[in-house]
């Protein structure tokens, strides 16, 4: 059986195939003789050769997260010749939430001019206080959002023109 | 002692509390919101009761509907933990109010302590040593003055605030009419006070904060320092005793002035007095922590002190078992804040459900946490997920400890600090002591997680795992599941009726 991750946008075919006391697995051109036991639910130990291992593998969806020695891989099973599914590009302007939270205070109004590096808008989130600046001077077109509110991360707060 | 108490508050401090209760036979009565329906401390407690909608302000910050629990619940005392109500002197008041006891300060003491400008005034009175400012109540001239005398650059601090919170670096007059404009707009509206003062900044200063512990019959000890300056966003993430930085004679003038600026205010139960020092090794009383700290176990660990046991010690009027002359610092504490937090994004918190949680353990290794395997966190509290703290002979030797713990904790499901940890503990600065509060921008500015080639041994993991079904499924019900299709490989996805270990 031959099973596709692919990480940080490199693709890994792994090839697995019983042996006679446990499978024998190739990852590219390299071939390992490998034990394996699942002592519990996503606790999976490894006889590589003659290393042995222990790593904790959880499936969320196609993904799969791996701590083994120190340092956690997310990997993500594909299909076989099949496309990676992606994402949408992550919000980052800087009138929008950067963080879940709730909006302490706006401290503009609608029509206001304001100027490069004014404080709009004040969120908080767990105990973190996060100010909303102006990136460049202008005028407030709209507002988004209300003391008290809470928002999403990448949620539109003020619109300046 | 008392026979019941009620723990208001959440995660790891509530576990904390309540096992300290346990030890000593008190029944515990556990209050959560809607968010923490299952969350640990719900399950430790004799009895948990369901306060309100995941918000503080319709839960833990409910004052009245804690009093209600406490008093329907027939317990005789409320621990507040940190956070949430535990400097509020108003719920001090009416918790005593109601016939209870507070395990904390007088709420008289909170409340001076609480006013910034108030308590820095007291400290001077009290002979403490206060960073130079202006605390006057003048206009914008009266502050120009001041600033000019005090030396650019200079700190606009809330008089409500605190811990990092409503403060603004000023690096010029120029700069200074309009920053005291917005830092009062912003005081008025987050703490609904709208007071603010200046402070010098002091530059590259190491904060060093000195626990101390008070009974009601007037004694008052301090149990030594606790070095924090590993900070980001003005919060603390690595706390370690003793300071690199401290010796004999400056350590023993910090706890003095500790325990004077304690009697000022007659404070009783468990507190901590911080101070910045700065490069010449002057200090100066920044803030008092009416309360018990999240890093309060490096000070158990080396003073050999349970401070949740003193606590309730002495709100249940007992002297305290000690004086100063018997207490002494052995070895070496260190304590990690582990977070769900991006170190590459600016430490902003993460969000997301606990798929595996694997705490490492081993001698003089302690983990204090609030959150297990398939617990969510939400951005509705602190991303705190637990406290890694250890304890070795010697400051090198408990680096290292620390070091082989945290490469043996395993988290998976959320982001956390783990690995940027991992590396500051590694750090030659770090190792040599070499810590101000400036070290992470300093030494991790722009810092990003290694990008490794992934080893074939996680390859071959991955697959056996899929191969013999044993990659432990996340909940489906997780956000970051909803959005596309289930795994279309997974056994799980199909067995709508059966999943092992699901709720």
């Amino acid at each position: 059986m031959e099973l596709h991750y692919e990480v940080n946008g490199i693709r890994h075919a792994v090839r697995v195939e019983p042996s006679e006391d446990g499978y024998q697995v190739t990852v590219g051109d390299r071939t390992y003789v490998v034990r394996a036991r699942q002592r519990e639910e996503g606790v999976i130990d490894l006889t590589i050769g003659t290393r042995r291992l222990r790593a904790h593998v959880v499936a969320e969806g196609p993904r799969r997260l791996v701590a083994l020695d120190a340092t956690t891989y997310a990997l993500e099973r594909v299909r076989p010749g099949g496309r990676r599914r992606r994402l949408g590009a992550e919000h980052t302007g800087r009138l929008e939430a950067q963080m879940p939270g709730h909006v302490v205070a706006v401290l503009v109004e609608e029509g206001q001019e304001v100027e490069a590096g004014q404080t709009l808008v004040v969120l908080e989130a767990m105990k973190m206080e996060l100010r909303v600046v102006a990136p460049v001077a202008g005028r407030v077109r709209a507002l988004r959002c209300r003391p008290g509110d809470v928002v999403e991360r990448g949620e539109r707060l003020v619109e300046l023109e | 002692m008392f026979s019941k108490l009620l723990v208001a508050n959440r995660g790891e401090i509530a576990v904390r509390i309540i096992r300290a209760c346990q030890e000593l036979g008190i029944r515990t009565v556990a209050v959560y919101s809607e968010a923490d329906a299952h969350a640990l401390h719900t399950l430790l407690a004799d009895e948990a009761y369901p306060i309100g909608p995941p918000p503080p302000t319709e839960s833990y910050l409910r004052g009245d509907r804690l009093v209600e629990v406490a008093l329907a619940t027939g317990c005789e005392a409320v621990h507040p933990g940190y956070g949430f109500l535990a400097e509020n002197a108003a719920f001090a008041e009416a918790v005593e109010a109601a016939g209870l006891t507070f395990v904390g300060p007088p709420a008289e003491a909170i409340r001076l302590m609480g006013d910034k400008v108030a308590a820095r005034a007291l400290m001077a009175r009290a002979g403490v040593p206060v960073v130079p400012g202006y605390d006057g109540e003048g206009e914008v001239e009266a502050f120009l003055e001041a600033a000019r005398a005090l030396g650019y650059p200079v700190l606009v601090k809330a008089a409500g605030g605190g811990g990092g919170r409503g403060m603004r670096v000023v690096a010029s007059e120029a700069d200074l009419p309009a920053a005291l404009e917005a830092a009062r707009r912003e005081a008025r509206s987050a703490f609904g006070n709208g007071r603010v003062y200046l402070e010098k900044f002091l530059e590259r200063p190491r904060h060093v904060e000195f626990q101390v512990l008070a009974d009601r019959h007037g004694h008052v000890v301090h149990l030594f320092e606790r070095e924090c300056s590993v900070q980001r966003r003005h919060q603390k993430i690595i706390e370690e005793s003793p300071s690199p930085l401290l010796d004999e004679e400056l350590r023993r003038r910090m706890g003095e002035a500790a325990v004077a600026a304690a009697h000022a205010v007659g404070y009783v139960n468990a507190g901590t007095v911080e101070f910045l020092v700065d490069a010449e090794r002057r200090f100066y009383f920044l803030e008092m922590n009416t309360r018990l700290q999240v890093e309060h176990p490096v000070t158990e660990l080396v003073v050999g002190v349970d401070l949740v046991k003193a606590q309730l010690a002495v709100a249940a009027g007992e002297p305290l078992p000690f004086a100063q002359e018997e207490l002494s610092q052995r070895g070496h504490a260190i304590e990690c804040r582990i977070y769900a937090e991006d170190p590459a994004r600016g430490f902003l918190p993460a969000t997301g459900r606990v798929a595996r949680a694997v705490e490492p353990a081993g001698p003089w290794v302690r983990v204090d946490a609030g959150i297990t395997t398939g617990d969510e966190i939400t951005y509705y509290y602190d991303p705190l997920i637990a406290k890694l703290i250890v304890w070795g002979e010697s400051r090198d030797d408990a680096l290292r400890r620390m070091a082989w713990a945290l490469d043996r904790y395993i988290l998976l499901g959320v982001t956390t600090n783990i690995a940027f940890l991992r590396e500051v503990v590694r750090h030659p600065a770090f190792r040599r002591g070499e810590v101000t509060t400036d070290f992470v921008a300093r030494h991790f500015a722009g810092w990003q997680p290694p990008q490794e080639e992934v080893p074939d041994e996680v390859l071959i993991a991955a697959a056996l795992a899929d191969q013999l079904g044993g990659a432990s499924p996340a909940d489906d019900h997780h956000p970051a599941n909803s959005t596309g299709a289930g795994d279309p490989f997974s056994p799980w996805a199909v067995a709508d009726s059966f999943r092992p270990g699901g709720r």
